[in-house]
């Protein structure tokens, strides 16, 4: 428990956290009363109550969103907010933090391209030596990577930037012989290791870049409040061309700064965890943050996927701060590049969301820490409700339209006319998709008195354009997502686990196969949907439109957005743009000048694939003086053997990457493939000829 | 020339002069020891011949390529043992610290030569000093925590064992 005076008064956040609270509540509760009387004019059907009941949720969801964004927005309109943490005074001390003050970098790294991520490791590095404060830090290459020819790559990698910056014994280098636990088992496996040498602890995501400035900044706010264990910076998604990747990152630069300074609004020292970019207190987080593994098997049991949001409610639950800076800026990461990828990341963080599902019934976790499991696993179950919702709709669409009104009963003479909720319900679409689209205007709003920052997203003209066309977009994406994730909730509800799989970060344009065979399925639903509604509800056809035309546009859409040259058109028209791609900050310019020259580098060698680092005599030396010299038994000798005869015989081709990887795990083997990458008979062959 | 071409030749040639070995291996030789950074031509023609000579010597009449294959385990031997020579290390130090010398030697920015381990004593002390700066130093020394498994405990499921 820490000893120090809490940040802020606790009156302060029990204030703010009520009035965020009761204008949830109190919108969803008023769109709710006005369907609900519509429902009760003509007497409540069974569909209607299962129909109100979805719409509860999902008002609830939404009008979250909403009152999130406006908070901030109210926030950023009087210039930030005063109860921020890098506004508050300096804690008094009362007990000094007893490790060494020096931070650790963290980057976990599985199978990613080594190009990119040490073009990142270096700017990254470049810019904190540019602070003037590279001395406080230490950069930790953590490698889970099992990929035989990227593990000598990252070697290489390394060992190139220790020496290009004279930081031998500064920046270090780990391939882990078992990757257990995934990410999580990595951090953890640094923390029990090396975790004595540091004081904090900054993680990064393998597309991470931070600025110098940023990471320092970050270490005096964790100084000046002893009290806090982490503090979460807000990653801007940077650097993709494709169009698909530059509207998010427009979406996210633009109308980000509303969400995040709600989220800070209500959340302040009772913060979350993303996972990256963000700085930890070691010593608090190695005592309370070791993951247990749960029980039964995956999905729902086994290793803790999304372990961030379970790392903070430790450490909250423990009396520890947990802060998002929103002032932070000089943090970025990357966007999946294609609508598919995107979908393909999705489905492991809804695995991992899903899976807190535990979580929400932890003993002793506070209503807060559960709150945030929840609003994890609705972000994913907010899409098969919202397919349930329309489908339920549709019926009832269609049971209306089969009912024959009765205008008489009884003994009365006069008619009596079916009540319309028309306007009922009219009002309660436009006030749903009111609060779907305030928050753009919001973000607008801040930026039109800002006329420097405007310039930056392409002048009033652009930026409106870019804001209906990123709306529009969205509308014809939203529709595929809602069927990806509900497609994937079931397939967890079903017990099928995601696997670990190394994500696609490069920008590449989909072929028609691959969108064909991504969005068959969805083109064809919403050609059946459409079908169906036109011809038995057709007055449900025209509300259903913008959701079918989704669909039956994926196809196209999911093509087009992948495109860079599209990307790279509308850059030039001044559509999509952010403040970084109109004045790249010194950090993003390092990180392309490192990204063009390793490339170019990369391009020049003819042989890729591991055995040309097993030829090269330096990636070799490199890679055998980093080798763990352990003793294997005669069983691995044998096998070994087995596999180097295959090699020889069969060739490379034909093992499989954890067998290639077990050779070079093996010093002797890897001495003796060395001097026959050299001496067979093939080298001779190409020399002769 | 092709494989097939290269041992019609070397077998011919065997008829004619015996030959120890063919040309193409002693190029063979060479590139290796180019590829370790010795570029004098003498030296090449001289290093690469011991080298052959001595898998020779070892190994009588066998196939080129295990000819080849001793020739350049003798290669690597002797640079290792200049590379050892250089920073005053015992040369049956373990493999590992010697890999470490040759990858600092062979991934050093400088692009230094290694004519200079076989020809003068006197280039060795700078050369010694640099590569102790540049060895590949992968980790610090451990310094432990314990991070013990949060207690975890559940309602309606089941919850972690201890």
């Amino acid at each position: 428990m820490p000893s120090s005076i809490p940040a802020l008064p606790r009156y302060i956040i029990t204030l703010r956290r009520a009035v965020f609270l009761v204008l949830v509540v109190l919108s969803a509760v008023a769109a709710l009363a006005m369907i609900t009387s519509a429902f009760l004019q003509n007497g409540i059907t069974p569909q209607e109550i299962v129909l109100l009941f979805l719409y509860t949720l999902l008002i609830l969801w939404i009008s979250t969103s909403f009152w999130t964004a406006t908070l901030g927005f109210w926030c950023l309109l009087w210039g930030g907010d005063k109860r921020s943490l890098s506004r508050l005074p300096v804690s008094t001390r009362e007990r000094s933090d007893p490790a060494p003050k020096r931070t650790a970098l963290v980057m976990p790294i599985y199978n990613e391209d080594p190009t990119r991520v040490f073009a990142g490791l270096r700017a990254i590095w470049q810019s904190l030596l540019e602070t003037g404060r590279a001395n406080e830090f230490e950069l930790f290459i953590l490698s889970d990577t099992r990929h035989p020819d990227l593990w000598m790559r990252e070697e290489v990698n390394w060992y190139r930037m220790c020496r290009d910056f004279d930081a031998h014994g500064r920046i270090f280098y780990r391939n882990r012989e078992k990757n257990l636990a995934r990410k999580s088992g990595n951090i953890e496996d640094f923390c029990r290791r090396w975790g004595g040498r540091y004081r904090y602890m900054v993680v990064l995501d393998a597309d991470s870049l931070m600025a110098g400035e940023t990471l320092a900044k970050m270490v005096d706010l964790m100084e000046a409040h002893p009290r806090v264990a982490l503090i979460q910076s807000p990653p801007l998604p940077a650097n993709h061309k494709s169009l698909f990747a530059r509207i998010l990152q427009f979406a996210s630069s633009l109308y980000g700064d509303v969400f995040i300074a709600g989220i800070n609004f209500w959340q302040l020292s009772g913060g979350n965890y993303w996972g990256h970019n963000a700085i930890l207190r070691l010593a608090p987080f190695t005592r309370h943050c070791g993951l247990p593994k749960l029980p039964g098997r995956e999905p729902f049991g086994g290793e803790i996927l999304s372990h961030d949001f379970v790392e903070a409610a430790l450490l909250r639950e423990a009396g520890w701060e947990v802060w998002l800076a929103p002032e932070l800026k000089g943090s970025y990461e990357e966007l999946p590049p294609t609508l598919i990828d995107y979908a393909k990341r999705d489905r492991r963080w809804c695995q991992g969301n899903l899976q807190h599902l535990r979580m929400v019934f932890a003993k002793g976790f506070s209503g807060l820490s559960r709150l945030y499991f929840l609003m994890g696993i609705m972000s994913y179950l907010s899409s098969p409700l919202w397919l349930l919702f329309l489908i339920l709709t549709g019926f009832e669409a269609y049971v209306q339209s089969q009912t024959m009104p009765v205008y008489f009963f009884g003994d009365n003479i006069f008619p009596i006319w079916p009540e319309s909720y028309a306007v009922e319900m009219t009002t309660v679409l436009l006030v749903t998709l009111a609060m779907l689209f305030l928050p753009k205007l919001w973000s607008l709003l801040l930026l039109l008195p800002r006329p420097r920052k405007l310039k930056t997203y392409g002048g009033v003209i652009r930026v409106t354009v870019s804001i209906f066309l990123e709306s529009l977009f969205s509308m014809l994406t939203a529709p595929v997502l809602m069927l990806y994730q509900s497609k994937f909730v079931f397939s967890i509800l079903a017990r099928r686990s995601v696997g670990w799989l190394p994500q696609n970060r490069g920008d590449h344009r989909l072929s028609l196969k691959d969108a064909a065979r991504a969005h068959g399925g969805q083109t064809a639903l919403g050609l059946l949907a459409g079908g169906i509604s036109y011809e038995y509800v057709p007055e449900f056809f025209l509300w259903l439109t913008p959701v079918l035309a989704g669909l039956v546009l994926s196809i196209p859409v999911s093509m087009l957005s992948s495109s860079i040259k599209l990307g790279a058109l509308m850059q030039r028209l001044g559509i999509f743009m952010t403040p970084e791609e109109y004045q790249a900050p010194r950090l993003m310019e390092l990180f392309k000048e490192n990204l063009a020259r390793l490339e170019a580098a990369e391009a020049e060698v003819e042989d890729p694939g591991e055995q040309r680092n097993v030829a090269d005599p330096a990636a070799y030396s490199l890679h055998l003086a980093l080798l763990p010299n352990r003793p294997i038994n005669k069983r691995q000798r044998y096998q070994l053997r087995a596999l180097t005869y295959q090699l020889i015989e069969e060739g490379p081709e034909h093992l499989s990457a954890a067998d290639k990887r077990m050779l070079i795990s093996d010093p002797e083997t890897l001495a003796r493939l060395h001097t026959l990458a050299w001496s067979q008979k093939s080298w001779m062959t190409v020399l002769s000829s | 020339m092709n494989q097939t071409t290269l041992a019609e030749k070397t077998g011919a040639e065997a008829d004619i002069a015996p030959a120890p070995y063919s040309a193409l291996l002693k190029e063979r030789v060479k590139a290796y020891w180019r590829s370790l950074r010795v570029s004098d031509p003498a030296l090449l023609e001289t290093l690469s011949e011991d080298c052959l000579n001595r898998a020779q010597r070892r190994l009588g009449r066998r196939s080129e390529e295990e000819l080849l294959r001793h020739a350049l385990e003798e290669t690597q031997r002797r640079f290792d043992h200049a590379l050892a020579r250089a920073l005053r290390l015992p040369p049956s130090k373990n493999a590992h610290s010697i890999a470490a010398v040759r990858a600092a030697f062979l991934l050093s920015a400088d692009q230094p030569s290694a004519d200079s381990l076989f020809q003068s004593a006197a280039a060795a002390p700078d050369l010694s000093g640099l590569l102790r700066k540049a060895l590949p130093c992968a980790t610090p020394p451990e310094a432990h925590l314990s991070m013990p498994p949060a207690p975890l405990r559940f309602w309606l499921f089941k919850s972690p064992p201890g």
